[in-house]
């Protein structure tokens, strides 16, 4: 009878202690499984941190080369010149260039007008023409309203012939002169 | 009628301005290759966390069939 009870009390233990494992070989597969794809994972995260590590060297490096790129770039800056108002300059120079040439053109024709008549009040005192003397006071008159032509010279015709002539030419040529460095500058501009 | 003016800049230190770009076109070709570095390891470490998840997905299946 005790030899029965103590068997009984055994099995009793051994039912509380053991669970049976239904298919053992699979689960055990399962887990050797499991613990390669955990160890494959691990390896991995030895390449990742070799990744990581290397993005930050790139991205030193790229600091560095960015910091160069800008001190180039300043560099650059300096040795460029400063053309932040060239424009609006240029364009306020111009109009008054050509503002200054019309003038120096028109100008020129009131005195080329005023040489032709000095002249022909000239060729007609040689000539000793004297046929039209209204018009040759006009043309005194006309003369003496210029201011580049004294009045007292013109009132005397025989005065007229010597000194009017080179004075209203120098003039001319003046403004011609002036008209040329103006156009120099258009061009150089 | 319409005025169309070029107006021209003198440049005095031409050879330190084509000496300048030069420099700057070799560093950024430089920058470039160094972003296509950084991308390219970027898009590798998205891969390897990408088999991660699968990985772990195949784990948690794996041992959801462990448990007794």
């Amino acid at each position: 009878m005790n030899k029965h009870k103590n068997k009984k009390i055994k099995i009793q233990g051994l039912d509380s202690l053991y669970i049976s494992l239904t298919s053992p070989n699979e689960k055990r597969r399962n887990l050797l499984h499991s613990i390669k794809n955990s160890l494959i994972m691990q390896d991995e995260l030895d390449v990742i941190s070799q990744i990581r590590k290397d993005k930050r060297a790139i991205l030193n490096e790229i600091k560095k080369l960015l910091s160069e790129i800008n001190v180039n770039y300043q560099n650059l800056k300096k040795n460029l010149p400063d053309v932040k108002n060239v424009i609006s300059f240029t364009e306020k120079e111009l109009s008054e260039l050509e503002n200054e040439v019309k003038m120096l053109k028109h100008t020129i024709k009131d005195d080329t007008k005023i040489i032709d008549r000095v002249e022909d009040a000239e060729d007609s005192i040689r000539d000793g023409n004297l046929r039209h003397p209204n018009r040759k006071k006009k043309q005194i008159k006309e003369v003496e309203e210029n201011r580049y032509v004294p009045n007292e010279k013109l009132g005397k015709p025989t005065t007229v012939k010597v000194s009017e002539k080179p004075k209203t030419l120098s003039k001319l040529d003046r403004i011609k002169n002036n008209l040329k460095v103006i156009e120099a500058k258009l061009e150089k501009l | 009628m319409d005025k169309r003016r070029d107006i021209f800049i003198k440049l005095d230190k031409i050879k330190k301005i084509v000496e300048n770009l030069t420099n700057i076109e070799k560093k950024e070709n430089e920058l470039k290759e160094l972003f296509y570095n950084y991308d390219s390891l970027n898009s590798q470490e998205g891969k390897i966390f990408e088999n991660w998840s699968f990985y772990l997905e195949d784990i948690n299946e794996k041992i959801d069939h462990v448990t007794l």
